[in-house]
């Protein structure tokens, strides 16, 4: 309970400290009592500052006794009786108050009262505290002796101070953030009126939460203002009746529900060369991306245009299946719905996402690529809440509480509504018959648990599902090269992955997790059938130990199973540079697998030496092994950061990384179980520049060098079908330099421009000229932005500029008279580029905020001018004639969010 | 894999482009159709006769005259190769097996004289004599090609010694899990070459000049299976609208001369059907036409290649192929690809009956309406035929049905001047047989 400030001094003007101290005499029993300060205050004389007996430089001293007198109408009806008193003494000696420790039995008597009227006779030396004197509380006990047969006496008058009446709280409330309902604590509440020709006010500053109280209050009308700031102004006036509370809750409305006013935990140190995170607040308003998250992994340096739609991340100059996505540590292995509607984890759910496009730690493996971490939420909810978004694609909610003080928890799911949209739409005579349109869902639950500041338990659940079936009524449209009409796509996956984080100072870290899933795929597109079940268990346990500022040690294991198994009925896969064409479909190749074990265990290590305070060394190394291919693999790597000065950094690191075959590349029917792991070697320098704490320009210059590529086997020179599909004869060669100019969050602006030049080539197996790697891209550019406006409007934008991928020209076509279809005869391979790609994209925000709840609304304009960007060259089915295939037009993606 | 499975969906179902970029239907330029082996499988010792479907557009047709009308020849040059064709260095299609390594093949073999493999026909048809006995073939199948090596011919197997360097036709239940050793294959494939170079190139692109197309004869590798026999065509009806009173009130017309399309091939029909006009520009017209002729197995009236039939510009017409029902035969030994799988790749049954696709092709308008028909249709045989109804009684009528019949709208005359259009439709079975048939239409200005 808080009393109001002018009535607490009032108070303590008028009750000295009490401070507990003993007194002897020679009736007093001397014993200390601290606990009676408790007592005190409770009796609203505010909490006091207990110091214990021996404190005191000098001992109250007795010096006026006080006459106490046997009470008349106990005569006869008791002997000898003793009371003890607490008796509280001011600075002065003199008795200011005084109560019955100890009554006598039976009550009633009067002896209570007599002693109680004597005690405020009594005079004292006052006690006193390094020479100063001070205010104490002593215990004295009066003794009553048994007296004399009672002589009939006048009764005697005692003067008894009335009790001070208990302050009533007659006016409260709560103070929560507009919208967000956060209860606001500390702030300043006034009332406040005129009484007279005097103005009379109180205060009072609200609780943790966000409760304030005043007392006493006069009848009537009040003025209140509450002037937090960083919010708008609030005042109001209360009627304050005779004999009633008035409880009020205020809503208090934040001067701006700015994204970017996320609170961000101290960001971990920079150690790559290159590494960018991006937190979810930001992914969320990024114009171009629709709030998805790793759609905005497209705007970073280092990353080349994918086809609109496909959602592939191509990074410097790998190719995409080479990209890895992990969820806190933990691969997965789908991340888009339809291969790249949309990504399977909503930004409610994480926290940020960490990019490292090559020269990553020893932490990560099986890839000769780059990577996305995804980091999930820290879950720290500080009330239950959440959201419900809807927009063209799907809709979604995401709900979070805290479990006591210890535990949270959260759960999201979003479904499409595609399948309605496109069921509304379609013509009863379609060509189809529609049993699952497409379709996807996902689902996430994340759960928290920390029993103790050095532990940490997280659970996360999450999945993943998506189903698409049709059947062709005309059967004859496939052609004769395939047989059937159903045409079915159905892929679903699931994780369960538990950490425990153990923290016990700060010089130890470990972090063990541990998942299991399972990865299912049923796809049938005529007689084609993909139909396999991955179930997936992982184990990771890191630890890191500081032994000083100049040296730590990040290590740990880490170990993959997989269980295959799968029938699988298709043409095999085309190879990076192969090009598809309708004859494939011919060449269907069947495999069946049952339990097909593979496991992958790992070891890494990685030193922190900071010789100089101002030098970063990271000498690292991994182990590997690969039962697929059966190779132990050795992968030491080394990064390094110098501060030259305290605005400019210099980098650079070389590192060695092994990446798997993939499935099809190893299986005996399509591929070649012989073939071993590709590597490559990352080289990377460059500078960091920080102007200002919020800029950053960054110039990276890179080289990857590929090696046991795996290739496309050529045909003999003499004909005839090579003796393997593959082999590891491929190399490949990466070069080139990235910009970036970064403008780091704050309160009204977050952008980059992110420039890369950059080649990428391969030479196939058996080749003797370096060909164009098949995404390389010497030039792409992006420019981004997003800025925030008064009222909760925000705007950004996005541009981009991309070389177009190469091309193969056709230069003539043969029939296939059998199967009525054409094979095109091509040129030079990758002799011809597709026209460059530009376009911008703008983004409008705007919530409105209500006492309970948050409404937002989006517009995506994507692609504004309307320019037609060839994705890539499309032909006639003769390859007689040929044109670009554009990306999307101009359209909107519209959403609305209530946020709760 | 799945990215993969997506572009073949997207490929086989819809091709690629926007309607007017893309129609394999209309004929617009120099084509080769489609090529027939008579019989399909000829057995050793006995020649089979390979005849092309070529179309040539009229001369002053809009895409371009001719700059030398008529006085070029249309030319043929046929080969055939033991292995698929593949891609030399300087893009041409060449047998992996030359004529000397094919020499000495066949005498390893005992086989004696074959057909030479390059050009060994500049007709418009050629004769091809099967050399091979069928266990021999059977044999190869299997794996069995030490002869070839010591031949020299390439042997080099693609998969680590899981398949024959042959392509063989597998039986149902089989598929490329089995050791080839294991394998009983129901026909062996070589591949025909063909080179046609119109006789107006100047109407095709720079370097799609010559046409070449291959073109696939399964030989029989079982003695005791009966080989297969080319579908049966007998002509295109044209069933709803019927021409109101067109064999008394015909006013015909001659076919324009400039109108009148080159449509290369042999008859393929045996039964009296409709002849397709063999005449290249300038031979065909101008002719007296008659009325059209009834059909008297369906309602409807025949499209014969001299425009008898005069039909409604933008109006829905039905048509309809006159195929007997026995075109889809029953097989006594049917193939891997006629086994139907779920999604989960259960097997779900074996089509016993073949499959049929008819390709549908015009010189103007659009297939289809409401949903059905299009430019392909096909007769896919329902699972639950019984396996022993045989060749009379098994085949679903509602879907064969569906199969044979389409719609066919013909254009405004701003968009197609011509009073003509020919129409084609090719029928492939499943196991390489093919037939064809043509008829040309009328076009009467809507009134």
């Amino acid at each position: 309970m808080r009393l109001p400030r002018v009535f607490v001094l009032a108070l303590l003007a008028m009750v000295p400290t009490a401070v507990n101290a003993a007194e002897e005499s020679e009736d007093q029993g001397t014993k200390a009592a601290a606990e009676r300060a408790g007592e005190s205050a409770i009796a609203g004389k505010t909490a006091a500052t207990s110091i214990d007996a021996d404190q005191l430089s000098k001992q109250p001293k007795l010096v006026r006794q006080a006459n106490v007198a046997y009470p008349k109408e106990a005569v006869g009806k008791a002997g000898d009786v003793q009371i003890t008193l607490a008796v509280d003494l001011d600075d002065k000696g003199s008795v200011v108050g005084a109560a019955v420790l100890e009554p006598q039995t039976p009550t009633g008597l009067g002896f209570e009262e007599a002693a109680l009227t004597a005690a405020y006779d009594l005079g004292f030396e006052p006690a006193e505290v390094a020479g100063k004197p001070t205010a104490v509380q002593i215990i004295y006990t009066f003794k009553f002796p048994a007296p004399p047969p009672p002589k009939p006496e006048p009764p005697k008058v005692v003067e008894v101070e009335a009790p001070k009446p208990i302050p009533v709280e007659n006016f409260a409330g709560v103070l929560v953030e507009r919208g967000t309902r956060l209860p606001l604590s500390g702030i300043l509440v006034t009332v406040y009126r005129t009484e007279g020709d005097a103005p009379v006010g109180f205060e009072d500053h609200t609780d943790a939460k966000g409760g304030f109280h005043f007392f006493d209050l006069e009848p009537g009308a009040w003025k209140v203002r509450i002037e937090p700031p960083s919010y708008y102004p609030f005042r109001t006036t209360e009627e304050i009746a005779k004999g009633e509370r008035t409880q009020v809750t205020y809503y208090i409305e934040r001067g701006s529900y700015n994204p970017f006013d996320v609170v961000v935990e101290a960001k971990r140190e920079r150690k790559e060369v290159s590494r960018t995170v991006i937190e979810s607040a930001v992914i969320d308003k990024l114009p171009g991306a629709m709030g998805d998250p790793l759609a905005v992994v497209q705007n970073f340096a280092g990353v080349a245009r994918a086809a609109a739609g496909s959602g592939e991340i191509i990074i410097r100059g790998s190719a995409p299946t080479d990209t890895l996505y992990f969820v806190d540590g933990t691969p997965i292995p789908n991340v888009y719905h339809f291969g790249g509607i949309r990504s399977v984890l909503p930004t409610g759910i994480i926290d940020s996402l960490e990019f490292y496009p090559g020269n990553f730690s020893p932490y990560y493996s099986n890839t000769t690529a780059g990577l996305i971490d995804v980091d999930t939420k820290k879950l720290k909810p500080r009330k239950t809440g959440g959201y419900v978004d809807f927009n063209l694609l799907d809709g979604g909610i995401y709900f979070e509480t805290p479990l006591g003080d210890k535990a949270a928890l959260a759960i999201a799911a979003r479904r499409s509504w595609i399948d309605y949209i496109i069921n509304a739409a379609l013509p009863s005579n379609a060509p189809i018959n529609a049993v699952t349109l497409p379709r996807y869902y996902d689902y996430q639950l994340l759960a928290t648990y920390r029993p103790a500041p050095a532990h940490e338990l997280r659970l996360f659940v999450f999945g993943s599902d998506d189903a698409f079936k049709i059947i062709l009524k005309n059967p004859g449209v496939a052609g004769t090269q395939v047989v059937g009409n159903n045409l079915q796509l159905s892929t679903a996956f699931y994780r369960v992955l538990a950490t425990y984080k153990y923290v016990p100072n700060d010089h130890f870290t470990n972090t063990m997790r541990l998942s299991q899933g399972r990865d299912t795929n049923n796809d049938q597109f005529f007689n084609f059938i993909l139909n396999y079940t991955t179930d997936l268990t992982t184990f990771r346990d890191t630890a890191r130990y500081e032994w000083s500022k100049k040296l730590a040690l990040m290590t740990g294991i880490d170990f993959f199973y997989k269980r295959d198994s799968g029938i699988f009925n298709i043409p095999a896969p085309t190879q990076e540079g192969q090009t598809f064409t309708a004859n494939n479909l011919a060449d269907v190749l069947h495999e069946e697998i049952s339990g097909q074990n593979s496991y992958d265990p790992g070891a890494f290590a990685e030193f922190e030496l900071k010789p100089l305070p101002q030098w970063l060394l990271l000498p690292g190394v991994r182990f590997d092994y690969f039962s697929k291919v059966s190779q132990f693999t050795t992968a030491p790597r080394f990064t390094t950061r110098y501060e030259l000065t305290k605005q400019v950094t210099l980098k650079g690191g070389v590192g060695l990384f092994y990446q798997q075959p993939s499935i099809d590349q190893t299986d005996k029917v399509f591929g070649n179980p012989a073939l071993k792991c590709e590597w490559a070697i990352h080289y990377s320098g460059g500078a960091e520049w920080r102007p200002r704490s919020y800029i950053t320009l960054d110039a990276t210059g890179f080289y990857k060098d590929l090696g046991s590529m795996v290739s496309v086997t050529p045909a003999p020179a003499g004909g005839g079908s090579p003796a393997t599909r593959y082999d590891n004869n491929g190399k490949g060669r990466v070069y080139g330099l990235e910009f970036v100019a970064k403008h780091e969050l704050t309160k009204k602006f977050v952008g980059w421009i992110a420039l890369t030049m950059m080649r990428s080539e391969r030479l196939d197996s058996g080749a003797t000229a370096w060909r164009l790697f098949e995404y390389d891209q010497p030039l792409i550019l992006t420019i981004l932005g997003s800025y925030q406006l008064p009222r909760n409007w925000q705007i950004g934008g996005r541009f981009r500029y991309t070389s177009g991928n190469p091309s193969t020209p056709v230069i003539g076509s043969v029939y296939n008279a059998s199967s009525d279809s054409y094979s095109p005869i091509y040129g030079a391979k990758y002799s011809t580029r597709v026209p460059a790609f530009a376009q911008l994209d703008i983004r409008l925000d705007k919530k409105w905020i209500y006492n309970k709840w948050i409404f937002n609304a989006y517009v995506d304009l994507q692609n504004v001018t309307d320019r037609s960007n060839p994705e890539q060259q499309e032909f006639n089915f003769n390859y007689q004639r040929s044109q670009y295939g554009n990306g999307f037009p101009i359209y909107p993606i519209i959403g609305l969010r209530g946020e709760l | 894999m799945r990215k993969n499975l997506l572009l073949a969906s997207v490929l086989a179902l819809f091709g690629c482009g926007n309607r007017n970029f893309n129609r394999p239907d209309l004929l617009t330029e120099p084509r080769i159709l489609a090529i027939q082996a008579e019989p399909p499988q000829p057995t050793v010792g006995t020649s089979t006769t390979l005849r092309a479907l070529v179309y040539q557009p009229p001369v002053t047709n809009d895409g371009g005259a001719c700059p030398d009308p008529g006085t070029a020849p249309t030319t043929y040059a046929w080969s055939w190769c033991l292995l698929p064709y593949v891609l030399d260095t300087n893009n041409n299609y060449v047998c992996p097996i030359n004529q000397a390594s094919m020499d000495q093949v066949l005498a390893a073999l005992g086989a004696g004289t074959a057909t030479p493999l390059d050009d060994f026909s500049t007709d418009e048809t050629a004769n091809l004599t099967n050399p091979f006995p069928a266990a021999l073939l059977h044999g190869l199948c299997r794996g069995d090609i030490g002869l070839l090596s010591a031949a020299g011919a390439p042997t080099n197997r693609p998969d680590s010694g899981q398949s024959s360097p042959f392509q063989c036709d597998r039986p149902s239940g089989e598929n490329t899990s089995t050791p080839v050793a294991q394998t009983d294959p129901i026909g062996f494939q070589i591949t025909i070459k063909l080179v046609v170079t119109p006789s107006c190139p100047a109407l095709l692109p720079a370097g799609f000049s010559p046409l070449t197309a291959l073109f696939t004869v399964h030989l029989p590798t079982q003695d005791a299976l009966p080989g297969n026999l080319n579908p049966v065509m007998n002509g295109i009806f044209v069933t709803s609208p019927l021409p109101d009173g067109i064999v008394p009130s015909y006013d015909a017309a001659p076919i324009p001369q400039d109108d009148a399309a080159a449509l290369d091939g042999a008859t393929t029909d045996d039964d009296g059907g409709t002849s397709l006009a063999d005449g290249a520009a300038g031979t065909a017209g101008p002719a007296e036409v008659d009325a059209g002729v009834p059909s008297t197995s369906i309602t409807g009236w025949e499209l014969d290649d001299r425009g008898s039939v005069p039909i409604q510009r933008q109006q829905h017409v039905s048509i309809q192929l006159d195929v007997p029902p026995t075109s889809s035969e029953f097989l006594v030994q049917p193939g891997m690809l006629d086994d139907e799988y779920n999604s989960n790749g259960d097997l779900l049954g074996t089509m016993r009956f073949e499959r049929l696709s008819f390709a549908w092709f015009a010189e103007a308008g659009d297939f289809g309406s409401d949903g059905q028909g299009g430019r392909r249709t096909g007769y896919l045989p329902d699972l639950n035929d019984p396996s022993g109804a045989g060749p009379d009684g098994g085949v679903d009528t509602t879907l064969f049905q569906q199969a044979i019949s389409n719609t066919w709208t013909l254009p405004f005359a701003s968009d197609y001047p011509p009073k003509t259009s020919r129409i084609i439709v090719v029928v492939r079975d499943s196991r390489g047989g093919v037939a064809w048939t043509s008829g040309v239409a009328t076009l009467e200005d809507k009134p």
